[in-house]
């Protein structure tokens, strides 16, 4: 059976009319798993299943339920070879030994907008820290005296400042001596530090990130907030190190961090900082230990909620 | 009471491979959870299961926060490591994939028993058995 490689999903993901088919079958509930993986095959991507839950008495909450029918749902980029997938997934449905017979329902086409409209509603106006303050490019501000504004369309990249870590990162950054500061962004998602670290004074500020979408995001946010010339985008890494720079903020992720610690020691120049975060408590040690052992020193670690942030010095 | 739940969604995915697209971003953006947030704790806790599928279970609460609980790589995805084969047979009762001995599916019933709705081990093989079977797999 032909399968779709992730990184095919993701370009088809970004073309210029991004739609998908939404293949779903209604099984029993001792089938889902059974019919999970049949689907599985075809959208590596993953699946959804959708079950019915009920509020239980004894326990005071809800579990799924077990006896009522499960949705199982597999994503094709529209496009593909869908119609010969389709079908294959049916004789091999029929071919399984399932319990129940299931019943498919109709194709569904899905446009990108229909799913990342409802979520932009939830994104508003945050403040962080003294004076930075986000807000998504569709929404309008009153400025008060002082503020410095961030205006950032995601896209589909992650950095909108609602989630702790970014919040964390743009606390630190605002405690950082940034003018004439050269700064790098590893990981920069929608560009969201590198542009609250350009606007906070550094004379010049690489942002860094391996998907496509988030440099893309990047640039046109640089742009958007009139840093496009302090703001250098790349795709790409840090392998072998860089720089030197006076402040490094990395909002990845806690594995990732630990491999490059040495790469992010070398690429600080004397005197400069560095800010971690993208983790939860587990990696704290295992972080700590490995920047230490490159000759940093951690000021502090800080928290919110379940995600932390360690900053370190040279 | 409860806290009042919008929806419980389940997902299979590769192992820190969470991205907005299908199916995280229509199963949780039709509720308003945030996508983003979901994709990138999923990927922290999932990162070192890289190459296997973790299912995981979201609870969407009416004020559009969200939990999740991961949960053991299915059946089959633990079947096809054991035996070290990229998919089940697409004619299972022909062809046949490979054999599980009875302490691999000892072994995987274990490691599944916390999510199945299994009353005992003997039951929890059955189930193993049963999937098994269905990818072509004979038991030995």
């Amino acid at each position: 059976m032909p399968t779709l490689g992730h990184t095919e999903m993701k370009r088809a993901n970004v073309a210029s009319e991004p739609t998908w088919l939404e293949i779903a079958v209604e099984v029993a509930a001792i089938d889902t798993d059974v019919a999970a993986d049949i689907l599985r095959q075809a959208c590596p991507g993953g699946v959804a299943i959708q079950s019915a839950s009920r509020y239980e008495l004894d326990s005071d909450s809800y579990v799924a339920d077990g006896d009522a029918l499960a949705l199982v749902c597999g994503y094709l980029p529209a496009g593909q070879d869908s119609e010969r997938l389709r079908r294959s997934l049916r004789l091999a449905m029929r071919a399984a030994p399932l319990e129940h017979p299931p019943r498919w329902r109709r194709v569904r086409r899905l446009r990108e907008e229909s799913w990342s409209d409802s979520w932009k509603k939830h994104f508003g106006v945050q403040r962080h820290g003294r004076a930075l303050v986000v807000k998504p490019s569709w929404t309008r501000y009153r400025l008060k005296g002082g503020d410095i504004v961030i205006e950032i369309d995601p896209g589909m990249a992650f950095g909108t400042g609602q989630h702790p870590t970014t919040a964390m990162c743009l606390r630190a950054l605002e405690e950082q001596l940034l003018k004439g500061a050269d700064v790098l962004d590893l990981g920069c998602g929608s560009g969201i530090l590198a542009i609250a670290a350009a606007k906070l004074g550094a004379t010049h500020v690489l942002a860094l990130d391996l998907d496509p979408n988030a440099v893309r995001a990047t640039r046109e946010n640089a742009a958007a907030n009139g840093v496009a010339d302090l703001v250098g985008v790349r795709e790409g890494t840090l392998e072998g190190g860089g720089g030197p720079f006076d402040v490094i903020v990395a909002n990845i992720s806690g594995l990732t961090l630990e491999r490059l610690a040495a790469d992010l020691a070398r690429s600080l120049g004397p005197g400069g900082s560095l800010i971690t975060s993208g983790f939860l408590d587990d990696a704290v040690v295992g972080l700590s230990n490995a920047l230490e052992g490159t000759g940093l020193t951690i000021v502090k670690v800080i928290d919110d909620g379940v995600w932390r942030a360690i900053i370190a010095r040279t | 009471m409860a806290k009042k739940i919008r929806a419980i969604i389940k997902l299979q995915l590769q192992a820190g491979q969470a991205t907005p697209a299908p199916p995280v971003g229509p199963a949780l953006g039709q509720h308003g959870a945030n996508i983003m947030a979901f994709c990138k704790e999923y990927n922290e806790r999932t990162a070192r299961a890289a190459g296997s599928i973790i299912p995981v279970e979201i609870t969407v609460f009416e004020d559009r926060s969200f939990t999740f609980t991961l949960k053991t790589p299915p059946a089959s995805d633990l079947i096809r490591k054991a035996l070290g084969i990229e998919k089940g047979s697409p004619a299972q009762k022909r062809e046949k994939v490979g054999t599980l001995s009875r302490a691999q599916v000892k072994q995987i019933a274990e490691a599944k028993m916390k999510d199945l709705n299994a009353n005992d081990i003997d039951a929890a093989m059955r189930m193993v058995e049963g999937t098994a079977r269905s990818m072509g797999v004979e038991i030995g």
